[in-house]
């Protein structure tokens, strides 16, 4: 085992921060789409796939210059992204908006499988390469070198939620998003559009599951049929963590997420880190019902 | 008419089972059977899962790793000790049944989609602990060579044998859940899926009762992951992990939560479905997920659930409870129906006599039956400086109140002057952040709704929390059914116990009815009476309890003048025939100055006044919190 | 309740069965021609290996056909997936096993997907050939009809265990394995023999077999002082971890298991892999020249896998013709192999109906390519 030095310390931090990072994207644009629809979008890892494979089709007519290729990515993730999220809000919540809560449940998972099945048909299951021009290379971090794109990653996952929580406090939209995250009901009666603010919502969550599809090709080089799945496990953890609802405590959920298995992997073991990390989340939600950041649920029974 | 559709479910279910019995003899293609087989087995599963979230409202997303402990149980037994199959199915059971019990309690409490994740974490560290553990499970390798299933007198060999087996252990585990479903403990389980707030402040123990329910259902998925292991003879990790709880999840969905057949049909068909599209290849699960996607927009509550399907483009999906004078019962109604004695059928609301089968009911206790009068002299509750913050605002301040035996007190003050706070607070909703409650000599400071509601002080809501998809009889019942104390186990057996327990309920629910008017609706679905009637529904279901004392939330929300007289009226006599106290929260005063004793106001969380009420209303402190201005 | 669902849904699912009944395959044996299944991953993330068995076979059963058959008759292949599961192998073998115009079987990738279908050939009685499987237990079951033509990867490792430390003279050896099997058989083999060698192992880090992330272990791996390190993986972790340590900036000489050839590992890899060193049982000229043919035919190099697969169906289509065409004909046939001609170079069944091997080759990523190359 590796002796705990500074550098590895350091090392090990940046890439649980980069991996946690992703994480927290994935779960800030779940917590949005539950917390507007109340809703489990179980589809939401499969947004997060086609999109990179998306991006990587179109990613041959961007042009290879540096930083400004990556930006175009970020934008057409999110482009992509939110169409995706309106698409299905349209087409799978919305006729489904009287039936039983269990209803979207199903058929977000009947999506999950036809997606997942869909673009392993048309592209095949193996890894595909998803290589970007920048950023590229090592920067010293301290007595460390770390790659430089782990840091841009976790730099993107502070800054796009950072814009999303301006956005939400700040505009007529976003206020109106709040509203009907706290109550549809008198959302609607306050003459709030919740029609629109859902897909509003939908189409802004989703756009944050392609931003992190893209983040996480570019972090390990590869796209692949079967990433959703991951991201949506993780994802949903990394929302409970922080509390249900709650969009801080998911980005921070996700952080802490990646960090705690880069750690775990570390220093316990790789082939352990799963269980570990269940477990600790079973014990953490005994003692913590409510998540880390999550207001206290003040019944009991 | 009733017992018309009864002949013909009858005859339905006959004929499908005959024909499950029949077909393998007739198609001798081994490849068949072991499709069959797998089928059966699947529904198995299905109809556990079924247990938990159709009737229980869990989403119990680790649920392929009670399937997973069982096989590998099953398994190891059988190869180091060389068990045969009944040892192994049963240690199989009770191994995944303790593990459920274990893991249930401490997650238990957690709503919605928290428990959904602590399940999920559960099944996910099954499949690692069975993926790693190497010097057990033989991780990644798997656990080959397990002997074929072995009842001693029997072997299953062919494809065929361990068909019939799966057959049996099906029909086992749909009679399991049917009994514990029908019974007073299902009752108790459903209600708390309908509504569990409401189910708590009837003393329903919601946790005690997901917890049995839970371990029944691990314990089945025990004995069929058992018969899997013994079958394939081979075990490894891949069977038990997310993707098969997922499978379940749409099993359980598509063919109609909480009904009796919905896992079984969902089981065949999303099973068969992949099958049948072998051929298709690569886009045989795109297929799948289409289809799957296809089922649950046309007919959203599930092949076999209640309600109309979407034909067209504009008829809603929502399930619109039945009334059950109509002919089509619908089915929850008829499974929790009083006692039947034979498997009873979906859409048959049976009331099969028990007279013959029971010895006479004692004089049993009814509603009727004033419990042991309080000792006078002594206050029945004492609140005592009561304060509750909630993140740093103080919603309740240095409260103290008593209530005596038989009196009735009116809670009253503007909005937000933390009326419903108390009452949280006092019925076990919600923890005070200091001072203490005493009941019946009793500190019920910390503890928690069921236990105070049993020990036997009941609250009802604001926003009526009936169970909406139990009849009124039935949510009487769920209430009486508390201090039954039924086993599971006498559940399971029907023992003698149990029927006399039943007997007694029923008599006590029929004069319970009776007195309060309700018995010509009993069988209607609580939510489609009246608002008024729903209310007396839920006081009646309180009562039912025999509590000492009733706290009352609102009760005339919503009601006009009449409504509100015959209310008041109502609650008088209770009183009166029930030795009740009553702590009222009203804002209508017509109400409050016609029925209480006495009045307490409170304003900003702290009392402002106490007393008679043609005093307290005269109260300047009283006339500012109310009106704002000087008196 | 309606009871018209439950009608119709009953109503159906008799159809359904007697629909499958009636469809059933269980056609007489036609004697004309012999049928081979080929099973394996066709779907998934192993569908690269199902597609290098169903090639070979199909390549095999070209030429052989194409010379006259087996005394006239035309081989005939057909393909099963059994997307990589151990219940799905064991459900596809029970229906190649029912197909009674089937008369050998080969493949099922993994050691435990032949593991889980094993004793469905055994009660079946159809001969399995196994192209690639690497667990030496297979072999050593004692089950009379299964035979093994791909080696077993005790032999893999232990001759890279010997080019690392005694050929090159590295001493201090990282390994990360693939947390299956396959993984762990060999990284006891490789250990082993390092250990024997005089080698030292200074990491040993397991994985998962569906990770992606290698971050943690690539930071131990900085910090280990290894001069060499040696993947127990298939292309996809390999080519994964490989770049994730360069990109990292861990300059070390990098040695894989044989599982690793593939055309997707360079494709993938690009310049990340070049100079990773790997191995193979040594080729022939038959090898040469099936993977002229193969060249020419798919404008790829074969993989190992093809190669196996190609030379079951040689060994089959010999056994047919010494014994005859029925499964237990084939099966003593397939048993009294010595020295056959096949592509991999003269076969021959050990009393385990193992195939055995005497050399292997090394391989070394350069341009793009896997080419033959010497300490």
């Amino acid at each position: 085992m590796a002796a705990v030095t500074l550098p590895v310390l350091i090392d090990q931090l940046v890439s649980g921060l980069a991996i946690g990072g992703v994480y927290a994207l994935v779960a800030l644009g779940f917590a949005l789409i539950f917390g507007v629809l109340r809703a489990a979008q179980f589809a939401h890892g499969e947004v997060y796939m086609v999109v990179a494979f998306l991006v990587l089709a179109v990613l041959p007519w961007f042009p290879a210059l540096g930083a400004l290729q990556f930006l175009l990515v970020i934008v057409a993730a999110a482009v992509f992204g939110a169409i995706a999220g309106m698409l299905i809000e349209r087409g799978v919540f919305r006729p489904l908006a009287d039936a039983p809560h269990i209803a979207p449940i199903i058929s977000t998972i009947g999506l999950m499988i036809l997606l997942q099945n869909l673009v392993a048909y048309l592209k095949g299951s193996e890894l595909h390469r998803f290589a970007l021009a920048w950023p590229q290379g090592n920067v010293p971090v301290g007595p460390a070198s770390v790659p430089v794109l782990k840091l841009v990653i976790f730099g993107t996952a502070l800054v796009i939620p950072a814009l999303l929580q301006v956005a939400l406090a700040r505009t007529q939209l976003g206020r109106a998003i709040r509203a009907t995250a706290i109550d549809a009901e008198t959302a609607r009666l306050m003459g709030v559009n919740t029609a629109r603010t859902s897909l509003v919502a939908f189409a802004i969550g989703s756009a944050l599951a392609g931003i992190a599809g893209v983040l996480v090709g570019a972090l390990y080089g590869v796209v692949y049929s079967t990433m959703g799945v991951t991201a949506l496990v993780k994802g949903y953890a990394a929302t409970i963590i922080g509390g249900v609802g709650n969009l801080v405590g998911a980005v921070a959920g996700g952080l802490l997420l990646g960090i705690f298995e880069v750690f775990v992997a570390s220093y316990v073991s790789p082939r352990w880190t799963d269980a570990i990390v269940y477990t600790l989340l079973i014990v953490l939600l005994a003692l913590r019902p409510q998540g880390l950041v999550g207001r206290a649920i003040p019944e009991k029974l | 008419m009733r017992s018309g559709i009864y002949r013909t479910q009858h005859a339905l279910t006959a004929a499908v089972i005959a024909m499950a019995v029949i077909a393998p003899l007739v198609i001798a293609d081994a490849y068949i059977h072991r499709l069959m087989a797998t089928v059966v087995l699947a529904a198995v599963l299905a109809v556990s899962m079924n247990l938990v979230l159709g009737y229980g409202g869990l989403l119990a997303l680790g649920h392929a790793g009670f399937y997973g402990i069982g096989a590998y149980t099953a398994a190891l037994l059988s190869l180091h000790l060389g068990a045969p199959f009944l040892v192994t199915a049963l240690a199989a059971a009770a191994a995944a049944a303790l593990v459920a019990w274990l893991v249930a309690r401490p997650i238990l409490h957690l709503r919605g989609h928290y428990f959904a994740m602590a399940m999920l974490a559960i099944g996910e560290i099954v499949v690692q602990v069975a993926y790693n553990w190497d010097s057990v499970t033989r991780g990644a390798s798997g656990l080959p060579g397990i002997s074929q299933p072995d009842l001693i007198v029997w072997t299953a060999v062919t494809h065929r044998d361990n068909y019939y087996l799966a057959l049996v252990l099906l029909l086992v585990a749909m009679l399991a859940v049917r009994r514990f479903v029908a019974s007073p403990l299902g009752l108790g389980l459903i209600a708390a899926r309908d509504d569990d707030q409401g189910a708590a402040s009837v003393g329903i123990g919601v946790a005690q009762t997901r917890t049995l329910a839970l371990a029944l259902a691990a314990g089945i998925a025990g004995v069929a992951g058992a018969l899997y292991a013994h079958y394939i003879t081979f075990v490894s990790v891949e069977p038990f992990q997310l993707e098969q709880t997922i499978a379940l999840l749409a099993m359980v969905a598509v063919g109609g939560m909480g009904t009796t057949w919905g896992p079984v049909v969902g089981a065949a068909l999303l099973t068969l479905l992949p099958e049948v599209l072998r051929d298709f290849a690569e886009l045989r699960m795109v297929i799948y997920g289409a289809l799957l996607m296809l089922v649950v927009w046309l007919r959203p509550q599930g092949l076999l659930g209640r309600g109309p399907s979407r034909w067209g483009l504009k008829l809603p999906g929502r399930t619109r409870p039945e009334p059950s004078a109509a002919s089509d019962a619908p089915a929850l109604a008829s499974v929790v129906a009083a006692p039947v004695s034979g498997p009873a059928l979906d859409g048959a609301a049976t009331e099969a006599a028990t007279a013959t089968d029971v010895a006479p009911a004692r004089a049993a206790p009814t509603v009727l039956t004033v419990p042991e009068p309080a000792p006078t002299g002594v206050p029945l509750l004492r609140v005592e400086h009561l304060t509750k913050d909630f993140a740093g605002l103080r919603a309740v301040s240095d409260v103290s109140l008593e209530v005596a035996p038989g009196e009735i007190v009116g809670l009253i003050g503007p909005n937000g002057a933390g009326k419903s706070t108390i009452i949280n607070l006092i019925s076990g909703a919600h923890r005070p952040t200091s001072g203490r409650i005493w009941f019946n000599g009793q500190d019920i400071t910390n503890s928690e709704t069921s236990r105070v509601a049993r020990a036997g002080l009941v609250r009802t809501f604001q926003h009526i929390r009936l169970f909406r998809s139990l009849t009124v009889r039935q949510n009487v019942e769920a209430a009486y059914q508390v201090r039954l104390g039924l086993s599971l186990l006498s559940v399971m057996t029907r023992s003698r116990r149990y029927r006399e327990a039943m007997e007694e309920m029923r008599v006590a629910v029929d004069e319970a009815l009776a007195l309060f008017g309700l018995e010509g609706v009993q069988h209607q679905l609580a939510g489609t009476l009246s608002y008024g009637d729903q209310r007396r529904v839920e006081i009646v279901r309180a009562l039912v309890t025999q509590p000492r004392l009733l706290l009352l939330d609102e009760p005339a929300a919503g009601m006009n003048e009449a409504e509100s007289a015959e209310l008041a009226q109502f609650l008088r006599e209770i009183r009166q025939r029930h030795s009740l106290s009553i702590i009222l929260v009203e804002h209508h005063l017509d109400v409050v100055m016609e029925v209480c004793d006495r009045l307490i106001v409170l304003d900003h969380g702290t009392v402002i006044a106490s007393g008679r009420p043609d005093e307290v209303v005269r109260h300047p402190e009283v006339l500012r919190a109310y009106l704002g201005g000087s008196a | 309740m309606s009871r018209r669902p439950l009608r119709w849904v009953s109503a159906l699912f008799v159809i359904a069965l007697l629909v499958a009944g009636c469809g059933s395959p269980g056609d007489a044996a036609d004697s004309d021609e012999i049928k081979i299944a080929v099973v394996g991953p066709m779907t998934g993330d192993a569908a690269q290996y199902g597609e290098d068995f169903t090639r070979g076979a199909q390549l095999a059963a070209e030429q052989i056909n194409a010379a006259g058959g087996v005394d006239g008759k035309q081989i005939t292949i057909v393909t099963f997936d059994d997307r990589n599961d151990t219940t799905e192998a064991a459900s596809v073998a029970q229906k190649i096993a029912t197909d009674s115009s089937i008369v050998a079987s080969m493949g099922h990738f993994t050691s435990s997907t032949v593991y889980a279908a094993m004793p469905i050939y055994k009660s079946n009685q159809l001969p399995l050939v196994v192209i690639s499987a690497s667990d030496p237990g297979i072999t050593e079951q004692g089950n009379e009809w299964v035979f093994r033509v791909s080696p077993t990867n005790n032999l893999g490792a232990e001759a890279m265990a010997d080019l690392i430390v005694n050929e090159l003279g590295l001493k201090k050896i990282a390994i990360f394995y693939l947390n299956t099997d396959f993984g762990k058989t060999e990284r006891e083999f490789f250990t082993a023999r390092v250990q024997a060698n005089g080698g030292e192992i200074v990491l040993d880090e397991p994985y998962q077999p569906d990770a992606k992330d290698f971050s943690s272990s690539i930071i131990k791996l900085k910090n280990a002082g290894a001069d060499a390190v040696y993947l127990s993986s298939y292309y996809n972790d390999a080519v994964l971890l490989i770049r994730q340590a360069k990109d990292a900036g861990v300059e070390t000489r990098w040695f894989t298991s044989a599982a690793v050839l593939s055309p997707q590992f360079t494709e993938i890899g690009g310049e990340a892999v070049e100079g990773v060193i790997t191995n193979r049982v040594s080729q022939g000229d038959s090898w040469d020249a099936v993977a002229e043919a193969y060249r020419a035919k798919y404008n790829d190099d074969p993989s190992p896998f093809v190669i196996y697969a190609y030379s079951a169906v040689q060994a089959v289509a010999e056994a047919a013709r010494s014994e005859g065409t029925s499964r237990e004909a084939i099966r003593d046939g397939l048993a009294k192999i010595q020295g056959l001609e096949t592509a991999l170079g003269p076969l021959t069944f050990d009393e385990n109906r193992q195939a055995v091997y005497e050399s292997f080759d090394y391989l070394e990523v350069r341009d793009g390519q896997f080419q033959l190359w010497q300490p």
